[in-house]
């Protein structure tokens, strides 16, 4: 039991964060901005929080600032016809450069923030943030199902000739999901922080390019996403424990920074095959 | 042939770049006027400023030489990081191994290329057999690497050298010989125009270099042609990786003297950037790496003078690879 709750709570994060990779990746753009969006997001959330005393107004402005500076690029990549994937892979660097920056001219230092204006409990913050993801990634599924916007963030990936024949904006169409990608992994960064009560530098610790493995392992399905994104939380929450155990007890931290991305590569080596054949 | 509009957009973006850079700058420093005119000429006004640009840029454009075949195959290594730390520590620890130096000094490159071969060939594998995109794996792999390298020299084969996370020393034979005293700058740089020269005359004169091209701009004219595509993907990705690691071990052996934890930091995605602006053509690399080492060095420098607490030079690596997707897409169009 405490094995499947701790999977849960460890995967939401990454569950939000994959649900704004499936929705960049839709729209026909890897989320490649996404790992720094969340390390700038978390610095925001904290920063907000700590000046306004409102946990409720720092995640709100955190999403809000993070959704706006994604906007403006996106419609930057838009008007001068960028190449998005390096477009993308430059808002990456240029995030988490200014969640560095910004923390060295508010806060003075790049390295860990506490605050007392943000000390959370560990249990409550947990809680509060999985439900919020899960409800969060519930109610993105639904849009991107049910309603004609997201209908057209789908097709507009692979099949945006059908939506300019309809007379569609398609850069509309891109602008939503990228600003839709950026509120949901703007949401992961502040749940990030919110947790450990302090932004530390690198939060993410590759939560983005995670988000794009499990994307790619469930092939755009969101159950199959979903499945993933579960699948590396119970690997995370094992390799977390790892410790714990006896036999392993030896083993370096260190080691265990890289073991999301481990798990990432040996799940990619382990799943796809078994995908592609149950989908064709 | 190179398109002279191509070099024009190529120029623009990087203008553009450094002009917002030097923006930034000015808004940060204490004395602007003083801090733009440094960041201009300030590399310049000493020796040890001009060989650290100048060595900056030798280790650029070795990378990115690498970066330039797996880019023209149409694979992104963004795993340059990962290859070139492996590299470095790779070689460091084979320099300090008690073999005559000739022997050690060539084991030590060869343990370099080979542990960022290694690398890109496991993104290779997984591109051949699982089709997951080598962008997404090569960083992944490198991602994975770069916290187990940090363990190794933190723990088992840290060295006598103090507060500095980092393996011993490399013995004073096998260190290149430094041109430019105080600077870091060595022998190396005369070896840059040949490599480049020669990567030319692989990716235009050789049969492999036009296949891998075509591969890479054309692949359904390439699949049409019976081109292998495992052939390319592997091939092009091992070059990558070795160049890379190659480039760790000059770090090594002409800058640092030993593997210090972190060193590699900025230099795979400044490859990749000096790639991009050059164009993936070889010879153009050049010029583009002398460009984004000044632009590096300069930041550094006024950064240092005028006490910005920040690191401005990640700031400035987003932004000139914005300015370069922009271009990109404009040169798709003029070709």
């Amino acid at each position: 039991m405490n094995f499947i709750l701790g999977t849960l709570a460890a995967s939401a994060p990454l569950l939000l964060a994959s649900m704004a990779a499936l929705t960049s990746e839709f729209s026909g753009c890897m989320a490649l901005f996404l790992d720094g969006l969340i390390n700038l997001s978390a610095f925001l959330c904290f920063a907000f929080t700590t000046a306004t005393h409102s946990l409720a107004a720092g995640i709100f402005l955190s999403v809000a600032s993070s959704a706006f500076f994604i906007g403006i690029m996106v419609i930057l990549i838009e008007k001068l016809n960028a190449n998005k994937f390096l477009a993308a892979l430059a808002i990456n660097l240029l995030c988490t450069a200014l969640s560095s920056t910004l923390s060295s001219i508010l806060f003075g230092t790049r390295g860990v923030l506490t605050d007392p204006a943000f000390v959370f409990s560990a249990v409550q913050s947990r809680i509060f943030s999985t439900i919020a993801a899960y409800i969060l990634a519930g109610v993105c599924w639904a849009f991107l199902t049910f309603t004609k916007s997201g209908l057209y963030i789908r097709i507009s990936g692979n099949d945006s000739i059908v939506l300019r024949a309809k007379g569609t904006d398609v850069t509309k169409v891109r602008f939503l999901a990228w600003t839709t990608a950026a509120v949901l992994g703007s949401f992961a960064g502040s749940f990030l922080c919110i947790r450990i009560s302090s932004f530390v530098p690198n939060i993410s610790s590759g939560t983005g390019w995670t988000a794009l493995a499990a994307v790619f392992l469930g092939k755009k399905n969101t159950a199959a996403v979903i499945t993933a994104v579960l699948v590396f939380s119970a690997a995370q929450y094992g390799a977390n424990n790892i410790q714990n155990i006896e036999l392993f007890k030896n083993v370096p931290s260190a080691v265990l920074l890289s073991l999301p991305y481990l798990v990432a590569l040996l799940l990619i080596l382990i799943f796809p095959q078994f995908q592609r054949k149950k989908l064709h | 042939m190179i398109d002279k509009k191509i070099i024009r957009t190529s120029i623009i973006s990087v203008l553009i770049g450094i002009t917002i850079s030097i923006l930034i700058l000015m808004f940060f420093a204490k004395e602007p006027g003083s801090a733009a005119l440094d960041f201009i000429t300030g590399t310049f006004s000493s020796p040890f400023y001009f060989g650290t640009f100048l060595n900056a840029a030798v280790l650029l454009c070795i990378a990115a030489l690498g970066e330039t075949v797996s880019i023209k195959s149409g694979n992104l290594n963004l795993g340059g990081e990962g290859q070139i730390y492996a590299g470095g520590f790779a070689a460091a620890l084979v320099f300090t191994l008690p073999v005559p130096s000739s022997v050690a000094f060539l084991l030590g490159f060869a343990a370099a290329a080979l542990s960022g071969t290694l690398q890109t060939l496991l993104a290779a594998f997984i591109r051949q057999f699982k089709k997951a995109n080598v962008l997404l794996t090569s960083f992944l792999i490198s991602a994975a690497a770069i916290p187990v390298i940090d363990s190794l020299i933190a723990g088992k084969f840290r060295g006598k050298t103090g507060n500095l996370l980092a393996t011993e020393f490399i013995p004073e034979n096998l260190r290149l010989l430094p041109i430019l005293k105080p600077s870091p700058l060595n022998i190396s740089v005369f070896a840059v125009p040949f490599l480049c020269a020669v990567f030319h005359l692989f990716v235009q004169r050789t049969k492999t270099g036009r296949q891998l091209t075509i591969w890479g701009t054309a692949p359904e004219f390439a699949r049409y042609c019976g081109y292998s595509e495992k052939k390319s993907l592997f091939f092009s990705l091992a070059v990558s990786g070795a160049m890379h690691g190659i480039t760790g071990a000059l770090a090594v052996c002409g800058t640092y003297f030993t593997c210090h934890s972190g060193f590699y930091a900025g230099m795979g995605w400044n490859a990749l950037s000096c790639t991009l602006i050059a164009q993936s053509e070889p010879i153009l690399i050049i010029p583009a790496s002398l460009i984004l080492s000044w632009l590096y060095t300069s930041a550094n420098r006024v950064s240092l003078m005028q006490g910005l607490q920040f690191d401005i030079s990640s700031l400035i690596q987003g932004i000139i690879l914005f300015c370069i997707s922009v271009n990109y897409i404009a040169r798709k169009r003029s070709t």
